[in-house]
C-alpha cells in the first residue's frame, strides 16, 4: 500500500468501524473496548506505514481525490513530519485509552455511544492533521468538536455535562467559523484553499504578508486556534469539560483535540510567523494564559481541575514558544514547542489516567480529602510521580528536556528583541515554571504523601487492574526513555516535524546533559522559587478564593454565565418589542416599505414625477362621478359606525361601476355591479353579530399618524398608475391588436373579453376557478375545525 | 425526446387540480383516497424529476398552453423552475405521507386531500409559469389554499382553533395588500410595455434602456416586487405572519410552508429580477442585501428567546431565509449558486426539523420546550433527526447546512462584501446556540417532572410518521459529504439566471399562429 493509501484508509477505518461498534457489541458484549483499541491500532500502524517515506526520506505525501470540484475543494493529504507527530499521537495515545476504558467503564454504561464517539473523535483528528486544504480541515476541526461535545456530555442527564458540553460547543465552534473566516479570506488573497500549494509557494507567502487583510485573515485564524486550545479568554470551557469520564479528558482535553489550535498554528508558521504580529498575538497570549492558568491552578479542589488549568498553562508554553519569532529567525522556539508537544502527550495523560486510577479506587477526586495512598497503591505512586516530576522540569526526564529549551528559546528572543525584553521574556517563562512545579508537587503530595484519611476514603484501597495501570505505565517508561534518550524521538520524529514547520531541513541536538548555561541556571531557580511558593500553596490558594468571592466581576466566566443566562430573557423581550403581535404595526411596516420603495427612484431617478402631458379636459359627467367616487371613499374611512361605514364602501363600488359603464365597459360594469352587490348583502349579514360601534378610542397622533401613512401610499399609488397611462412606450404596442384581429378567425368569438377569458387566457380562469373552489373549501374547513372544538 | 413528454410541465400542474375535484368525490372510502392521493403524488414526484432530467439534457422546455404563443401563457421549464419543481415535489410527497397518520381522520377525509392537491398545483405553477399575471393567479392559490390547510386539525393536536384564526387572519389580510400590490405592479407593467410574458418584458425592457427610453416608474414598479415576494417569503419588514403562522399549522403544513412556500418569494425574485428588470438590479442589490441582514438578526436574535419548540424553528426560518436573501443580494454567478445550494440544504433540513416537531409534540403532548427533558432515552429517532437538523441548520459539518454557508460566504467574500459577511457570520453564533439549546433542553437533562407534566406517550411514531423525517435526515447529510451534484446544478442554474438569453431565446423564437 502506498503512503497516501495507507493515510486515507488510516483517517476513514475508525468511522467505519465506529458504524460497526453495534454489531460488535452484540459479539463481543462489554469487551468491546478491544475492538475500538484494535481499530486504533489499525490506524496507528496505517500511519506507520508512511513513515519511511515521511519521517526517513523526508518526503511530503500529498495526493487528492476528487470531491467538490465546483467548490474548488478535493479530498486532499498533506503528510509531513508535523501531521505525522500528531497523527500518532492520536492514534497511539488512542490505543493506550481505548484498552484502559475497559477498566475503567463499568459494564452499565452505554458503552456502544461511548466508543463510536471515542473511534469517531479520533479520525476527524487523524482527518484532521493530515488535511491538505483549509476547507477539509476546517470539516475536520469541526467534527472534533462536535464529537468532544456529545462526550463531554457523555452522562446527559447530569446538569453540570450538559453545561460543560454546551460551553465547549459554543466557544470552540464558534472560534471555528472565525476561523473558517480566515481560511476564506486566505483563500481570497492566495486564490486556493489548498495549503500545500501556499506553502511550497513562497511568492504566495510572501504575497500574504504584504496583503492588507493580512492582521485580519491572521487574527480570526487566531481566535479558531485560541478557543480550541483554550488560550486567552477562551480558557473557561476546557475546566468544565472535565465533566467527561477520565479517559476522554485524558484524550481528547490533554492529549489531542486541545492540540489542534497549537498544530494549527504549526501549520499555519511558515505563512504569517516572521512578523511582528505573529510574534504578539501568539507570543502574547502564550504568556499571558500561561501565567494566569498556572496561577489559577493553586484554586482547584479536584484533581481533573488542577489537571486542566496545567493543560491550558502547558499549551500555552507551545503557543509561545511557536511565537517566537522574528524577521530574519522565523522559526526561534519552534523546536522547543514541538518537542514539548509531545513531552506533553506522554505526562500529561499519564496523570490523567492516574486521576481516572485514583478516582476509581478511592471513590473521589477531591484533594483536600485525599492523601497517604503510596503505602496502598505503590506502583500508581511510582507512577504517578514521574509523570508529575517530568511536567515539574525536574532531570532526567523528558519535561525537564523540553523546559530546558524553551527556557534557551526565551532568552534567544528575549536578547533578540533587546531592552527591557531581554530580561522579561525569560522571567515570565520561569514564573510559569515555578508555578508548574508548585502544582506538579502538589498532585504527588496531596494524593500520595501525607496522612491517610479515614473519614473520608474507603476502607479498602488496592492498585487497579492490569488493563487500567499497564496504559499510563507505558506512557511513564515513555517519560523515562524520551528523557534519557533524547535523541531517540528527536531524530526520528522531531526533526522531520519542525522541517516540516520550517519548511528547511533542520538539525537538533538535545542532550540531558549541556553544561552549566543559563537555562540550567533558570531550571535551578524555578525549583528554588518552586519549593518556596509549594509552602504557601493553601494560602495562595485561599487568597483566590477570597478575591474571587469579593470580585466575582473579575472572571471570564462570570461574563459566559452572564450572557447565556440572559440571552434567553433578553431575546424574548427583543422579540416582543420587535413582534408586538398586532397586525396594525406589521401593516405598516409592510406599507411603509412600499412607500420607500416607490420613493427611492423618484428621489433618484426621476425627472418629472408627473407626467408633462397629462389631460385635463375633464367632461362634467365624469367629474360629478369622480367627485362622487372621493366623498364615498372618504366617508367609509371617517363614519363612526360599521353599518354607514359599508354602505359607504359599498356606494365607492357602485361608483366604479357607474364609471365602467361611462368608459363603455358593460360587461365590466356588470361583473363590479354583481359583485358589490353580494359583498354588501354578506358585510350586512355579518354586521348583526358584532358589536355595531368601533369600541377602542384612538388617540389624535395615531390617527395623524395612520393618515399620514395612508395618504403616502395612496400617493404612491398614484404616482405609479400615473405614470403607468401614459400609454405603451414606442416603439412596442399593446397585445389587443393581436386579440383584435384574431379572436373571430383563430378562436371563433365575436366579444374579445370572453376569447381573452376562455380561450387565449383561458389558463388563468382556471386558475380563478379554482381559487373560487379553495374559498369555499376553506370556509368548510373553518366551520368544521370550529365544529371539532365546541 | 418521446412527444408525450413534452406534456410534463402541464401534467405537473394538471393533475394536482384533477386530483383536488376527484378527492372530493372519494370521501366515502377513505382508503382508496389516501392509496390513490399518495401514488399519484409519488408519480408526480418522479414526473418532476424527469423533468429536470430532460431539461438538463435537452434545454429549457417551453410549454404553449392553447398554442398562442407569446400572446397566450406559455410554460417555461428552465434549470431554476425544474428545479424548484423537483424540491417542491419530493418536500410534498414526504408531506403527504406524513399527514396521512398525523392529520384527524375527519379533517383528512373531508377536505385536506383536495386543499393539499391544490398546494401543489398552485407551487409547480407558480414555478412553472412565463407569465407574470399567471403568477398572481397562482399567488392566489397558494394563499388560498395554505390558508386553509393551516388551520386543519391534528391529531391530538395542542394548538388552540383561536391561535390558528388568528394567525390565519393576520396571513390572509398581509398576503392581500401582497396581492394588491402585486396586481398595482403587474397592471403598471402592463400598461407601460404592453405584454404579460416575461421573456417579451425582458426584451421589451432591455430595448427601451438601450434606447434610453426607459421611463422611470419602471424602477418603481421593479421594486414594488420586493414588497411582493418579500411577503411571500418573509423578510423584513414583512415577517410577521411568520412566526404565528408556521407554528400554528399542523407540522406536515408547517414543513411545506417553511420548506417550499417562503422559496417561492425568492424563486420570484430571482425569476422577476434576473429575468426582466435586470436593469433595476443596481438599486435592487443594495436594498436586498440590507433587507436580508435585517431579516437574519431578527430571525436569530428573536428565536433565542423562544421556549414553544415551533415558533423557534418558525423564527430560524426567517432567520435562514435572510441568508438566501443575502446572496441574492450579492448577485455574483457565486453567490447566486450558493443562495440556491442554502435555499435547496434549509428546505431540506427545516422541514424536517417541522416533522420532528410534530412527532416531539405527539411524544410530550405540548410544544413548550422547558416541560420536555430527557427525550433522547425515550424517543431516539427523533432526537437523531432534530439533531441533524440542528447541526445543519447551524452549518455544522458533516450536514448540507455547512455546505451551504461555506459556498455563501466564499461567494460573499470573493465579491468583497466584506461587512456584511462579518455580520451574518457573527448570528450563525446565535443559529447554533438557539438550536443547540432547544435540542438539549428537550432530549437531554433528566425526564421532565412526571406528577406536573404526565408522562410520555407511549405511543410509537408509525412508518408514516418516521420514513419521511428519516429520508429527509438522510439528504441533509448526504449533502453534507457529497455536495457536488448540488452545488453543479446550482452553478448551472445561476449561469442561466445571470445570462437569461437562452431562456429568452426559447421563448421568443416560437412561432406564433
Amino acid at each position: 500500500m502506498d503512503s497516501f493509501n495507507a493515510i486515507t484508509v488510516a483517517i476513514f477505518l475508525p468511522f467505519i468501524f465506529a458504524g460497526l461498534i453495534p454489531v460488535m457489541e452484540k459479539l463481543l458484549k462489554q469487551r468491546v473496548g478491544w475492538f475500538a483499541a484494535a481499530t486504533a491500532l489499525a490506524s496507528f500502524i496505517l500511519i506507520g506505514l508512511a513513515a519511511p517515506e515521511v519521517l526517513g526520506e523526508g518526503h511530503i505525501v500529498q495526493g487528492s481525490i476528487s470531491w467538490i470540484p465546483s467548490a474548488g475543494v478535493n479530498f486532499a493529504i498533506y503528510a509531513d513530519g508535523l501531521a505525522m507527530l500528531i497523527g500518532f499521537i492520536a492514534s497511539g495515545i488512542g490505543v493506550l485509552i481505548m484498552s484502559y476504558s475497559n477498566g475503567y467503564m463499568s459494564q452499565k454504561e452505554d458503552l456502544k455511544r461511548y466508543y463510536q464517539y471515542l473511534l469517531l473523535f479520533m479520525g476527524s483528528m487523524i482527518g484532521m492533521v493530515f488535511s491538505a486544504n483549509t476547507i477539509q480541515l476546517f470539516i475536520f476541526w469541526e467534527l472534533t468538536s462536535i464529537t468532544s461535545f456529545m462526550l463531554i456530555g457523555y452522562w446527559r442527564h447530569k446538569p453540570e455535562s450538559i453545561y460543560g458540553a454546551t460551553k465547549s460547543l459554543l466557544i470552540t465552534a464558534a472560534g471555528g467559523l472565525a476561523m473558517l473566516a480566515g481560511f476564506l479570506l486566505l483563500r481570497t488573497i492566495t486564490g486556493s484553499f489548498d495549503l500545500a500549494a501556499i506553502l511550497s509557494d513562497p511568492q504566495v507567502i510572501n504575497a500574504v504578508k504584504e496583503h492588507e487583510l493580512f492582521l485580519i485573515t491572521l487574527i480570526l485564524i487566531l481566535i479558531g486556534a485560541a478557543a480550541k486550545s483554550a488560550q486567552g479568554p477562551f480558557y473557561i470551557w476546557l475546566p468544565n469539560a472535565m465533566e467527561a469520564p477520565t479517559p476522554v479528558s485524558a484524550f481528547l482535553h490533554s492529549a489531542t483535540m486541545v492540540k489542534a489550535g497549537i498544530y494549527l498554528v504549526a501549520r499555519i508558521h511558515p505563512i504569517f510567523s516572521g512578523t511582528d504580529a505573529w510574534f504578539i498575538l501568539v507570543s502574547g497570549i502564550g504568556i499571558l494564559t500561561m501565567l494566569v492558568a498556572g496561577f489559577l491552578a493553586f484554586r482547584q479542589t479536584d484533581i481533573k481541575g488542577i489537571l486542566a488549568y496545567s493543560t491550558i498553562s502547558q499549551l500555552a508554553y507551545m503557543m509561545t514558544m511557536y511565537g517566537y519569532t522574528t524577521h530574519h529567525e522565523p522559526g526561534i522556539g519552534v523546536a522547543a514547542a514541538t518537542f514539548h508537544l509531545l513531552n506533553h502527550a506522554t505526562f500529561k495523560a499519564c496523570l490523567f489516567l492516574v486521576a481516572g486510577i485514583v478516582a476509581h479506587e478511592a471513590a473521589t477526586r477531591d484533594i483536600r480529602k485525599l492523601g497517604g495512598l503510596r503505602r496502598e497503591m505503590p506502583i500508581t505512586f511510582i507512577v504517578a510521580s514521574i509523570a508529575a516530576l517530568s511536567m515539574a522540569g525536574v532531570p532526567p526526564l523528558n519535561g525537564f528536556l523540553s523546559k530546558e529549551m524553551f527556557y534557551e528559546s526565551s532568552l534567544e528572543m528575549g536578547a533578540l528583541l533587546g531592552g527591557g525584553f531581554t530580561f522579561l521574556i525569560p522571567a515570565c517563562a520561569v514564573l510559569g515554571g515555578v508555578f508548574t512545579f508548585a502544582y506538579s508537587i502538589k498532585l504527588i503530595d496531596g494524593i500520595f504523601l501525607g496522612e491517610r484519611s479515614k473519614e473520608h476514603l474507603p476502607e479498602h484501597i488496592h492498585e487497579p487492574p492490569l488493563t487500567m495501570l499497564i496504559p499510563p505505565a507505558f506512557l511513564a517508561l515513555l517519560v523515562i526513555v524520551f528523557g534519557l534518550v533524547p535523541s531517540l524521538p528527536v531524530h526520528t520524529i522531531i526533526e522531520p516535524t519542525v522541517s516540516g514547520i520550517l519548511l528547511e531541513t533542520a538539525h537538533l541536538h538535545v542532550k540531558l546533559w549541556h553544561g552549566f548555561t543559563t537555562s540550567l541556571m533558570m531550571t535551578i531557580v524555578t525549583f528554588i522559587l518552586g519549593i518556596l511558593i509549594y509552602f504557601r500553596y493553601d494560602r495562595i490558594a485561599a487568597l483566590q478564593d477570597n478575591f474571587n468571592a469579593r470580585f466575582p466581576w473579575i472572571s471570564v466566566n462570570y461574563y459566559y454565565d452572564d450572557a447565556v443566562d440572559s440571552a434567553k430573557g433578553r431575546a424574548f423581550k427583543f422579540s416582543t418589542i420587535t413582534q408586538p403581535g398586532n397586525i396594525k404595526y406589521y401593516m405598516t411596516a409592510m406599507l411603509l416599505l412600499m412607500i420607500t420603495v416607490v420613493a427611492i427612484p423618484v428621489i433618484t431617478l426621476a425627472t418629472n414625477i408627473v407626467p408633462s402631458t397629462l389631460n385635463f379636459d375633464i367632461a362634467p359627467y365624469e367629474a360629478i362621478l369622480l367627485l362622487l367616487l372621493i366623498v364615498a371613499a372618504l366617508a367609509s374611512a371617517v363614519l363612526p359606525k360599521y353599518l354607514p361605514s359599508i354602505i359607504a364602501l359599498s356606494a365607492l363600488g357602485y361608483g366604479v361601476s357607474l364609471l365602467f359603464i361611462y368608459l363603455k365597459a358593460p360587461d365590466l360594469a356588470l361583473t363590479q355591479v354583481l359583485v358589490e352587490t353580494l359583498s354588501t348583502i354578506i358585510f350586512l349579514l355579518a354586521i348583526t353579530k358584532i358589536p355595531q360601534k368601533y369600541r377602542e378610542k384612538i388617540p389624535k397622533s395615531v390617527l395623524f399618524r395612520d393618515l399620514a401613512i395612508s395618504l403616502a401610499v395612496a400617493a404612491s399609488v398614484f404616482v405609479v398608475l400615473l405614470n403607468a397611462t401614459q400609454g405603451i412606450v414606442a416603439p412596442f404596442e399593446s397585445l389587443s391588436h393581436y386579440f383584435i384581429e384574431n379572436s373571430l378567425p383563430l378562436a371563433g368569438g365575436h366579444n374579445i373579453v370572453n376569447v381573452i377569458i376562455v380561450d387565449f387566457r383561458g389558463y388563468d380562469t382556471l386558475g380563478e376557478i379554482s381559487v373560487l373552489c379553495l374559498a369555499a373549501l376553506g370556509v368548510y374547513n373553518l366551520i368544521h375545525s370550529r365544529g371539532e372544538e365546541q | 425526446m418521446i412527444a408525450e413528454m413534452s406534456h410534463l410541465p402541464i401534467i405537473l400542474i394538471a393533475v394536482p387540480i384533477l386530483m383536488a375535484a376527484l378527492m372530493l368525490f372519494l370521501r366515502s372510502n377513505e382508503g382508496v383516497q389516501k392509496g390513490l392521493n399518495i401514488t399519484v403524488s409519488f408519480v408526480m414526484m418522479a414526473l418532476s424529476f424527469v423533468l429536470l432530467w430532460q431539461v438538463w439534457n435537452g434545454g429549457i422546455q417551453v410549454y404553449e398552453v392553447g398554442e398562442w404563443g407569446k400572446y397566450g401563457i406559455i410554460l417555461v421549464a428552465d434549470l431554476l423552475s425544474s428545479g424548484m419543481v423537483v424540491l417542491s415535489s419530493l418536500v410534498s410527497f414526504l408531506a403527504l405521507l406524513y399527514s396521512l397518520d398525523y392529520i384527524e381522520g375527519k379533517s383528512l377525509n373531508s377536505s385536506y386531500h383536495s386543499l393539499f392537491n391544490l398546494l401543489v398545483a398552485g407551487l409547480n405553477g407558480t414555478f412553472l409559469t412565463g407569465d407574470i399575471f399567471n403568477m398572481f393567479v397562482f399567488f392566489e392559490i397558494l394563499l388560498l389554499s395554505s390558508c386553509a390547510l393551516v388551520v386543519a386539525n391534528e391529531k391530538g393536536g395542542v394548538t388552540k382553533s383561536s391561535d390558528k384564526m388568528e394567525a390565519t387572519f393576520k396571513y390572509l389580510v398581509l398576503n392581500m395588500i401582497g396581492s394588491i400590490v402585486m396586481l398595482i405592479a403587474v397592471a403598471s407593467l402592463y400598461a407601460t410595455v404592453g405584454t404579460l410574458n416575461m421573456a417579451d418584458l425582458s426584451v421589451k425592457i432591455s430595448a427601451m434602456s438601450a434606447a434610453g427610453t426607459l421611463p422611470w416608474h419602471i424602477f418603481a414598479i421593479a421594486l414594488l416586487f420586493i414588497v411582493v415576494f418579500g411577503n411571500k417569503a418573509a423578510i423584513f419588514p414583512m415577517h410577521y405572519w411568520l412566526p404565528d403562522v408556521h407554528p400554528t399549522a399542523p407540522s406536515p403544513i408547517s414543513a411545506m410552508l417553511s420548506g417550499v412556500m417562503i422559496k417561492v418569494g425568492a424563486y420570484g425574485m430571482l425569476r422577476v429580477f434576473f429575468l426582466i428588470f435586470r436593469d433595476a438590479l443596481f438599486l435592487f442589490q443594495p436594498i436586498i442585501i440590507f433587507l436580508a441582514l435585517a431579516t437574519i438578526i431578527i430571525g436569530a436574535v428573536s428565536a433565542v428567546g423562544q421556549k414553544d419548540v415551533k415558533r423557534l424553528l418558525a423564527y430560524s426560518s426567517v432567520s435562514q431565509i435572510g441568508y438566501v436573501f443575502l446572496g441574492i443580494g450579492f448577485g455574483t454567478v457565486h453567490a447566486l449558486a450558493a443562495a440556491l445550494v442554502f435555499l435547496v440544504n434549509h428546505a431540506i433540513a427545516k422541514s424536517m426539523l417541522f416533522l420532528t416537531s410534530g412527532g416531539i409534540i405527539h411524544h410530550a403532548g405540548t410544544r413548550d420546550m422547558t416541560k420536555m427533558g430527557g427525550m433522547i432515552k425515550t424517543t431516539p429517532v427523533m432526537s437523531v433527526a432534530f439533531l441533524i437538523g440542528a447541526m445543519s441548520i447551524a452549518g455544522l459539518p458533516p450536514m448540507g447546512g455547512f455546505i451551504a454557508k461555506f459556498v455563501l460566504f466564499d461567494a460573499g467574500l470573493l465579491a468583497e462584501y466584506y461587512i456584511p459577511i462579518a455580520i451574518a457570520l457573527f448570528f450563525a453564533v446565535f443559529t447554533l446556540f438557539y438550536m443547540f439549546r432547544a435540542w438539549l433542553l428537550m432530549f437531554w437533562g433528566e425526564i421532565r417532572d412526571v406528577e406536573k407534566y404526565g408522562e410520555y406517550s407511549s405511543h410509537k411514531s408509525s412508518y408514516m410518521i418516521t420514513i419521511p423525517i428519516i429520508t429527509l435526515a438522510a439528504l441533509a447529510f448526504i449533502f453534507g459529504i457529497y455536495a457536488e451534484p448540488l452545488i453543479a446544478l446550482s452553478q448551472a442554474i445561476a449561469e442561466q439566471l445571470i445570462d437569461p438569453q437562452p431562456y429568452i431565446d426559447a421563448v421568443m423564437t416560437r412561432v406564433v399562429r
